[in-house]
């Protein structure tokens, strides 16, 4: 299969390189989130089958997907890497170059949500508690806060309600951790 | 002889006119006094709790006269006084200028005052074209309905922080009615609220920087999609713009290469984690992989030159040996690891067996200790068994002496024991008493502190009643001249007790004059009879006594005529003077200038309705 793939990408020769850097840039947008490519858009410009396409397409994308791409080394990069022809190896490389920073943090995200439930958004209401079972006239306010958090494959809203106290420790503890991240470096 | 008959009649019904004129004219003098100093003061007050409302009446206007010609006032200060009574009617205090809205106007308010009981007639006419009478009773009425001081401030909001309070509360209220639901059952409801519509997605926007590298600006100029290309959606669009600000102004708390280490390792963990499975398969699989590339390679590469072939060779027998001494040292550590088993199951068995030696151990230490105990007591009695009998002699001796011993011993202790039994009781006695009186001061203490703690109580609602109060007297507004009020009050009483004195005198005056006619008829009428009897019988005998009886006839029916005239005379008069109040009255409810106002305002409402007409014809044509 490898040797296929390979194969394909081989039928980027020295005229049709631009092409070839488009389809890299649109991956890289995939990954970060932006529409990526489609083979309509290819079909023109490089008169392939759409299964060729595909192969090209999950070859890069797997190559681009790997961590241990980023460190912009040759010895460093995926076996796959090292069987493609120069030129192309060339265009990879400055390619993950440019685009090192965007794909380290859809990295980082992917990565965070596939480990645990990551949050992704959040919203709050502030309540006004005017009285409860036990007492007639409290005026107590509560903030409701929704996580949003995001998992591999679900999406759930983390909602509870916080009262003053609560919120501040809520607050600090968070603070904490942002304070004890900035001092780890 | 009846010439001083006659004279005497004339003067008496002279003094008669003159008593009823004086009469009527105090009567009539009084009442129009009364009548004029009581409606004064009705128009005072009335003015006053008018101004008080915030009817803005001029200083000039002191009585409600000055309100005849003052359409505007009357309908403001009807309005006004209906709105506090009432309120919500939501009637305008300015007069319309359209003809038709105004008598609309009159009519709904004359509506409403008989909604509030007003009894008398009431209509349009009584605003519009208003008489100072009838004006003067609809305001009575009005202001006694006003709402008074101490209801006043449960109506009215006190203040803003309270109107705002009460707004918040309905606000409430009405949350409260809607039934309780986990929030993602609904999107839309009231508990809802507040809820962001709009998700929070962003996406990471790239925008070009300043970077003079050749590889970037290529990059930007043939590749980088667009800001719009790159938002998919159009609500992600302002949280995307959101979190490229929030990245610029904080930075990455992580260098690129620390996030990139942990990134692999992630990666390094996840695929371990995929093969964990099959460990030992890797491992083989290792194995076999090292020993199968030498020979697979060695095909592909057999082109290559021998030197390769070589150092291939040499690799490879190094390979074997390495693996040879694996496989010894895994057997080594088999054995070993047999070894450590058995060892450690001898253990096993030797710590059972120390636990159960040490239990026997222990157990037959006591049992020692036992029959140790029990040889010593069978040595004793062996000792003793030498001479039996001296012995039991000696312990027979020994217990007779302790018998009597003992009850020696327990003869005095019956002596101790009686007094001081009777000790005893005395002094459990004396605390029974001392008990009981302690019990009654405890009862006496109770009960005082209990009226202590009644009076407290009632000490303290007196304060709170006395604070209240307090309150109440600073809250009472302290303009009231109620100083003049009473004196008015004593003033018009005083006035009364005059006045009532007045017309007393006038009743006896006329009561006098009522005995004094009746005497003088009944005098009249015995001196006439006594006259005519006289005549009579000189009638027959003397001619001249005939023409006096005659006379006497004429002259009697002539009085009783004049009697009747001046009672009739009396009678128009009085009548008059009905017709003249009559005329005052309807003067007061100045016909004339409503009558001018009337029609007036019947001009302007024919000249609107043939403007109107005129605009209809207008349209139609």
């Amino acid at each position: 299969m490898e040797t296929a793939q390979t194969l394909y990408l081989n039928l980027f020769g020295e005229d049709k390189i631009h092409v070839l850097k488009e389809l890299l840039h649109a991956c890289v947008d995939e990954i970060c989130g932006r529409p990526g490519p489609t083979y309509h858009k290819f079909v023109n410009s490089m008169d392939w089958s759409k299964e060729e396409y595909e192969e090209t397409y999950k070859l890069i994308s797997t190559l681009l997907r790997h961590p241990a791409s980023l460190y912009l080394t040759e010895e460093k990069m995926p076996q796959e890497y090292h069987e493609l022809p120069e030129q192309i190896q060339q265009n990879i490389l400055s390619c993950l170059k440019v685009r090192r920073e965007q794909l380290t943090d859809a990295l980082l995200m992917e990565c965070s949500k596939e480990k645990h439930e990551t949050v992704i958004d959040f919203d709050w209401r502030l309540k006004l508690v005017m009285g409860s079972s036990k007492l007639a006239s409290l005026r107590e306010p509560l903030l409701q806060l929704d996580l949003i958090l995001e998992n591999k494959n679900s999406k759930r809203i983390l909602d509870f309600e916080l009262n003053k106290d609560e919120l501040d420790t809520f607050i600090n503890i968070m603070e904490g951790i942002v304070l004890e991240c900035k001092q780890n470096n | 002889m009846f010439v001083p008959f006659t004279h005497g009649q004339v003067r008496f019904v002279q003094f008669n006119l003159s008593v009823i004129r004086y009469y009527n004219c105090t009567v009539e003098r009084f009442r129009i006094f009364t009548f004029l100093r009581m409606m004064e003061e009705v128009d005072n007050i009335i003015i006053h709790s008018l101004r008080q409302i915030g009817c803005d009446i001029g200083e000039n206007i002191t009585n409600l006269s000055g309100f005849n010609t003052n359409t505007e006032l009357v309908v403001e200060a009807t309005v006004k006084c209906l709105d506090i009574i009432k309120p919500g009617l939501g009637l305008s205090t300015v007069l319309p200028v359209n003809m038709a809205a105004r008598f609309r106007l009159g009519a709904t308010l004359a509506q409403a005052c008989s909604e509030l009981g007003y009894k008398g007639d009431i209509g349009y006419q009584t605003f519009l074209y208003s008489s100072e009478g009838d004006l003067r009773k609809v305001f009575m009425f009005l202001i006694e309905k006003l709402p008074k001081e101490s209801d006043k401030p449960l109506s009215e909001p006190v203040s803003n922080v309270a109107l705002l309070e009460k707004s918040i509360a309905t606000a409430i209220a009405q949350s409260l009615a809607a039934p309780w639901l986990p929030h993602y059952c609904h999107t839309k409801g009231f508990r809802n609220r507040g809820r962001a519509r709009i998700p929070y997605k962003f996406v990471n926007l790239e925008i070009p920087k300043m970077e003079s590298k050749e590889e970037y600006q290529d990059y930007c100029i043939h590749y980088m999609q667009s800001v719009p290309e790159q938002v998919q959606n159009e609500p992600s669009f302002l949280p995307s713009l959101i979190s490229y600000n929030a990245r610029a102004l904080h930075s990455h708390s992580m260098s690129i290469l620390d996030q990139i280490n942990w990134l692999n390792k992630q990666y390094c963990d996840k695929m371990t984690e995929a093969n964990m499975p099959g460990d030992v398969n890797v491992l083989n699989r290792d194995s076999t992989k090292n020993t199968t590339l030498p020979s697979t390679q060695p095909q592909i590469k057999d082109n290559g030159t021998r030197e390769t072939k070589i150092v291939d060779q040499k690799i490879l027998d190094k390979m074997e040996k390495q693996d040879l001494q694996i496989e010894k040292i895994k057997v080594e550590c088999d054995s070993l690891r047999n070894d450590m088993e058995k060892l450690q199951d001898v253990i096993k068995n030797l710590t059972t067996s120390v636990t159960q030696v040490t239990t026997n151990y222990q157990n037959e230490e006591k049992e020692l200790t036992i029959n140790e105990e029990q040889k010593k007591i069978k040595a004793r009695i062996y000792d003793l068994f030498q001479d039996g009998e001296e012995n039991i002699k000696k312990l027979e001796a020994a217990i007779e002496t302790t018998t009597s011993k003992l009850i020696n011993l327990g003869n005095q202790w019956e002596k101790h024991r009686v007094p001081l039994i009777q000790k005893y009781r005395q002094e459990r006695e004396k605390h029974s008493t001392k008990a009981s009186a302690s019990q009654k001061k405890l009862d006496d203490i109770k009960l005082l502190k209990e009226k202590e703690r009644e009076l407290q109580e009632e000490c303290r609602n007196k304060d709170q009643q006395y604070s209240q109060l307090v309150i109440e007297v600073q809250k009472l507004p302290k303009e009231v001249n109620r100083s003049a009020y009473t004196q008015r009050i004593l003033e018009i009483i005083n006035n009364i007790r005059k006045q009532r004195d007045e017309i007393n005198k006038v009743l006896v005056d006329t009561r006098e004059i009522q005995k004094e006619i009746n005497t003088l008829t009944g005098r009249l009428e015995r001196s006439f009879t006594v006259a005519d009897e006289l005549i009579f019988r000189d009638a027959r005998t003397n001619e001249a006594s005939r023409k006096a009886y005659k006379l006497l006839a004429t002259l009697h029916s002539d009085c009783s005529e004049l009697v009747n005239l001046v009672e009739e005379t009396g009678a128009t008069i009085r009548e008059i003077r009905d017709l003249e109040e009559q005329i005052d009255s309807e003067a007061t409810k100045n016909v004339g200038a409503n009558l001018e106002r009337i029609t007036a305002d019947l001009k302007q409402m024919k000249q609107e309705t043939a403007e109107l007409t005129a605009q209809l014809q207008n349209k139609t044509s």
